[in-house]
């Protein structure tokens, strides 16, 4: 369904603060206290501003009146920021991060990633972080707080939730860490260089699909699942009272942290193969185009689960045989990142099995078998 | 119930956090305010009332929800209208201060949001800074660690609420509080760590402070321009221009430190020095004061002089005054009359001072009395009993002369003839001018030093020196009637009585006042003065352009020709009782704070210069040594003495070596557990754990294959799952839940 990082616990672009290989000297670290590494941005906030200009006249003032004690007032301020320099390094420190999508990601509907953050430290607690988060392809940005402390040798969960507008390749990656920590007079923010790309699924929509010969089925946008005792993997449900014993996924329980059961499909039946053909010649408006996908995608799911999908092909490439949740999440990824393309393949759409789409003006799509309509949306 | 709901909560929760802001900004409130009432000079009862008020807040944080909505309307109209007359009435700087005290009151008696907060931060610093420039005192530094302390907890606490913890206390937070529940409260979620870290740090702001404010480049001291002075202080009453009877001893009962005094060196320093104040010229009825004319030849010095003057009269009869300098440090409120011995070569001020220089009496005094601490520098500075009067002797001597010639002769109240008046009535005047013959009499020479060290001889004869005077009611000169009683006395009577006898006897007096004494502080090295010190002496005319002092008060110096006798046993007066060490540290926050310049900071260089070198040196010469000893011992490697002595050592070592491994390896287990084992204990305490978790799972699962699950198993096994795969701060409490699952097991 969708690409999992090789590395877990990559480390965020925390520049000296990495670990191993690139754990940087005393000298090194002081240095980069002094000039920010390439990428790092500290900027005062409006306090630290006013702490900069009352610093700045309590100086001021100290020259020209030879006060010792507005030059310990100035000393005071001035060693705060210092202090304050290096707490929000340290809070930076050792600290680890990675992005974990939550499948499945589909437009219009709430999608969740999760971010687990590690404090590496020994000792000291991280305070006060900020994640700023964007999806790329919907161009969505938001922030996602650290709201209570992160103990030493601790890790902890946040969940990002936004709401694809389109379907695609979306990219989420986190844009940069930052933290008004310790005193709130400087914000400083970090690169932070970690990214999930997931797939973005068509959305789900109202269709009619009656194929002659076969039986009626009206969806209402919901998908509808065909528990059986076969060996293809369906899904995975809570448990119910009454459920077997031996379906308890005991691995995805632990994960859940509360009881799970497998959904296995039943045997499977000689089926449909549905045929997506997105050449220009034939989709030549782009809405049509994504009605086509939104509409393949919600037929796909329900033919699916009424054990009714043999293939899919898209574009004339080689079919793809759906024998799985997993082989259809394959097409769906695909059908997600579908585009016009020149040339239309035919695929034998005078079949009986085989479902062909086209499109309706002024708006809309009908799906075709053996060359008669047999639905639309 | 959830499961974690049965978990002790360890973390404070918002409501806490934001009690904590909340006090933490009244306790900054508290300090700003109290650092105000410091001041000596406090100006109304603004501050004590803002205080009162702010801890009564504090004490009972339930009150701000009481004050109702239209006081705060009403309130922002008053302060206007308050401030308004407030700063066409009183001085700048007053009126100022009182602003703040006001806008500090009205936050703390608020509940505040994120920006009053802040707001109440700024306006607590200003006050803290303004009174530490005001009253340069010893408290600011307490008060600006204090707040510096409360403002960063503060600030932090802020951030922490600022970054999804925003919940402004109300008056709900507050509805059942107590104190005791609440420090209970607080003190069980305490994490002692993270406060002892938060001391630690605390502990390197001070030292980056310290070395911030070392390394601040600086400028010559005194060139400043005027900030901030208040000149509403009074002094005390006998150390002004006009003295009654008993106002200098009244000064005595005040057992409190007058002034400071770093010398150069105590090797020549008097045990018993006069540090002169006034120099009471015109007596009339009992009372001594500056006369109109010595008052009207001060000379006020130009804007050129004012951080420092030479007086020239000085250096031409004292051309052998050295360059050493002595730092006075002189309590605010004592008088605008500064102490020296009189004769010096110059003198510095720290700061730009409008100052009167009286060249006929050789007294110093600023325009207002300082109501803070006063920092001046006298440099060449001479013990001397004898103070020039440029031209006196022209000036006096036909005077003198004519007087007695013609005792009648009364002059016009012109110095330096004042200084010969004796207004008393012809009866009185007879008395007096008996007591000068028995005098005389026993003078060989007419020396009018030796006859006012005589007549003070007569006096302590006479009278007994005592503070609790009889009162001697009756008509005439009070100083005659003194005389005549035979009573005892205070200085001020003797040194009145020497004043009437030296000036019937025709020789020109005058009393002079200032401190007398002193003790030696041994804890840093320098000399205390305290107001329980004044005293007041005589300086008589020598016939010679010179004053010469004589003190008439028994135990005084009458008996002493040479005044100026030097001590080098310090250890006769010196002071090493708490008060002393408490004072200690306030010459130490003068000296190594307030007057820190760039002498200083060149010193500081220069030491740690001269230690390095001699460190270099001694390391060099070690290592010297060790070369030349080891060329020695390959030169004859075995000698009887060396290799005894390496055998024993060798021994010794080794004895050494097997004695700590035994003792390592025996505590090596308790030790490492103690200080470095801990954590993996509690690691190997939670793989036991999931093991434990994991076997009775799998019991679970192979019971569970043949029959149905209760809800109480599935919830069991749903905590044993979290035991055995999940968090560990997700854990429920460990033993509960494996017993309950032992007992279940069984029951399938």
């Amino acid at each position: 369904m969708m690409e999992t990082r090789a590395d877990p616990w990559s480390l965020g672009s925390a520049g000296s603060l990495r670990e191993g290989k690139n754990r940087k000297s005393l000298f090194s670290k002081i240095w980069r206290l002094i000039i920010p590494p390439k990428g790092h941005r500290t900027i005062p906030t409006l306090s630290g501003y006013v702490l900069i200009f009352v610093s700045l006249a309590i100086g001021v003032a100290a020259y020209n009146t030879s006060s010792n004690i507005l030059f310990i007032t100035v000393s005071f301020l001035l060693s705060s920021l210092i202090l304050s320099g290096v707490l929000s390094s340290l809070n930076f420190s050792r600290l680890t991060w990675r992005l974990i999508e939550q499948s499945p990601y589909r437009v219009n509907r709430k999608a969740f990633v999760r971010l687990e953050i590690s404090n590496a430290k020994r000792f000291l607690t991280t305070y006060s972080l900020w994640f700023d988060m964007v999806a790329k392809l919907s161009d969505i940005k938001g922030r996602l707080p650290l709201a209570k402390r992160l103990n030493p040798e601790r890790s902890v969960s946040l969940e990002w939730s936004f709401i694809p507008v389109n379907r695609g390749l979306e990219t989420i990656s986190i844009r940069s860490i930052g933290s008004q920590f310790p005193f709130g007079f400087l914000s400083k923010m970090m690169p932070a260089d970690e990214t999930v790309e997931v797939f973005v699924w068509p959305e789900r929509i109202d269709y009619s699909f009656n194929p002659i010969g076969g039986s009626e089925i009206h969806f209402q946008g919901q998908t509808l699942k065909r528990k059986g005792s076969g060996e293809d993997l369906i899904g995975i449900r809570e448990y119910q009272l009454g459920d077997p014993r031996k379906q308890i996924n005991w691995k995805a329980t632990a994960r859940r942290q509360k009881l799970m059961v497998r959904e296995m499909a039943e045997d499977k039946q000689p089926g449909y193969i549905l045929a997506v053909d997105t050449s220009h010649q034939a989709w030549k408006r782009e809405d049509h185009l994504e009605h086509l996908c939104r509409y393949a995608a919600s037929l796909a799911e329900d033919l699916f689960t009424h054990n009714q999908l043999s293939a899919t092909i898209i574009n004339g490439d080689e079919p793809l045989m759906i024998r799985s949740m997993t082989d259809l999440e394959e097409f769906l990824n695909a059908l997600s990142v579908v585009e016009s393309v020149d040339h239309s393949n035919d695929v034998g759409s005078h079949r009986s099995n085989v479902i062909t789409f086209e499109p309706v003006y002024p708006g809309g799509v009908h799906a075709m078998v053996g060359l008669q309509k047999a639905g639309q949306a | 119930m959830q499961w974690w709901a049965c978990r002790r909560q360890d973390r404070l929760n918002r409501g806490d956090v934001s009690a904590i802001a909340w006090f933490l900004g009244n306790f900054l409130a508290l300090v700003s305010l109290s650092s105000v009432v410091n001041l000596e000079s406090s100006f109304s009862l603004i501050p004590w009332f803002a205080l009162l008020a702010s801890g009564s807040v504090f004490q009972f944080p339930r009150l701000p929800g009481r004050i109702p909505p239209w006081f705060w309307k009403l309130s922002n109209v008053l302060l206007v209208v308050f401030l308004v007359i407030d700063f066409v009435r009183t001085e700048f700087v007053q009126a100022l201060i009182n602003l703040n005290v006001l806008l500090i009151l009205l936050r703390s008696l608020a509940y505040r949001k994120k920006w009053e907060d802040m707001q109440l931060i700024l306006l607590c610093m200003f006050v803290i800074v303004i009174s530490g420039v005001l009253s340069m005192s010893l408290s600011f530094g307490v008060h600006i660690v204090l707040f510096s302390c409360c403002a960063m907890a503060l600030l932090f606490v802020i951030n922490l609420r600022e970054n999804g913890m925003d919940m402004a206390v109300n008056a709900e937070t507050f509805q059942h509080f107590s104190w005791i529940i609440f420090v209970q409260h607080i003190w069980r979620k305490m994490n002692l760590r993270h406060f002892a870290f938060g001391l630690f740090l605390f502990g390197i702001l001070i030292s980056v402070t310290a070395v911030i404010f070392v390394s601040f480049p600086r400028f010559h001291m005194g060139r400043g321009i005027p900030f901030l002075q208040i000149k509403s202080a009074t002094s005390y009453t006998g150390f002004s221009e006009n003295v009654k009877f008993g106002e200098i001893t009244s000064i005595k009962d005040d057992n409190s430190v007058a002034m400071r005094i770093d010398i150069p060196d105590v090797a020549n320093f008097p045990s018993a020095p006069y540090w002169r104040m006034l120099v009471l010229d015109y007596y009339f009825n009992g009372h001594f004061g500056v006369s109109e004319d010595a008052k009207a030849r001060r000379e006020q010095q130009p804007e050129s002089n004012r951080f420092g003057y030479r007086p020239l009269t000085l250096n031409q009869h004292y051309p052998d005054l050295g360059e050493e300098k002595w730092t006075f440090y002189l309590e605010g409120g004592v008088s605008r009359f500064l102490p020296t011995t009189g004769v010096y070569r110059d003198i510095l001020f720290q700061k730009q001072e409008s100052f009167f220089f009286n060249r006929y009496h050789h007294t110093l005094n600023t325009e207002d009395v300082s109501p803070a601490v006063q920092f001046y520098q006298v440099r060449g500075m001479s013990f001397a009993d004898k103070i020039p009067d440029p031209n006196i002797t022209s000036t006096l001597t036909p005077i003198t002369k004519k007087l007695l010639e013609d005792p009648d002769f009364f002059s016009p109240a012109e110095y330096p003839a004042t200084t010969l008046v004796v207004p008393v009535n012809d009866e009185e005047r007879d008395y007096l001018k008996e007591s000068v013959e028995k005098i005389r009499s026993r003078v060989p020479d007419n020396d009018p030093v030796k006859f006012a060290y005589v007549a003070s001889q007569w006096l302590a004869s006479e009278h007994i020196y005592t503070t609790s005077l009889n009162a001697h009611t009756g008509s005439g000169d009070p100083v005659v009637r003194w005389i005549r009683s035979g009573d005892g006395g205070h200085c001020e009577y003797f040194s009145a009585a020497l004043v009437l006898l030296c000036r019937t006897a025709g020789i020109p007096a005058r009393v002079v006042t200032g401190f007398h004494g002193g003790t030696w502080n041994g804890y840093e090295n320098y000399f205390m003065v305290k107001n329980s010190e004044a005293h007041a002496w005589v300086e008589v005319f020598d016939g010679d352009n010179y004053w010469v002092r004589v003190d008439p008060t028994p135990g005084g110096t009458q008996d002493i020709i040479n005044l100026n006798q030097a001590t080098t046993e310090v250890e006769s007066f010196v002071d090493s009782s708490v008060t002393a060490y408490v004072d200690s540290l306030r010459i130490l926050w003068y000296r190594r704070v307030v007057n820190f310049d760039n002498q200083d900071q060149i010193e500081i260089v220069n030491g740690f210069s001269i230690t390095m070198e001699a460190l270099m040196e001694d390391i060099r010469g070690k290592l010297k040594a060790f070369a030349n000893e080891f060329k020695a011992m390959l030169q004859d490697p075995f000698n009887k003495e060396r290799m005894t002595l390496f055998g024993v050592t060798f021994g010794f070592l080794f004895l050494v070596y097997l004695l700590v491994r035994i003792l390592l390896s025996r505590l090596r287990a308790r030790a490492y557990f103690k200080f470095f084992g801990t954590r993996k204990r509690k690691r190997i305490v939670q793989l036991k754990d999931r093991v434990l978790a994991g076997k009775l799972l799998l019991r679970y699962h192979q019971r569970l294959e043949s029959s149905e699950a209760s809800s109480d198993v599935l919830q069991s096994v749903s905590d044993l799952q979290i035991i055995r795969f999940g968090s560990v701060n997700r854990w429920p409490t460990v033993s509960p839940v494996l017993k309950r699952a032992r007992k279940l097991i069984k029951t399938i």
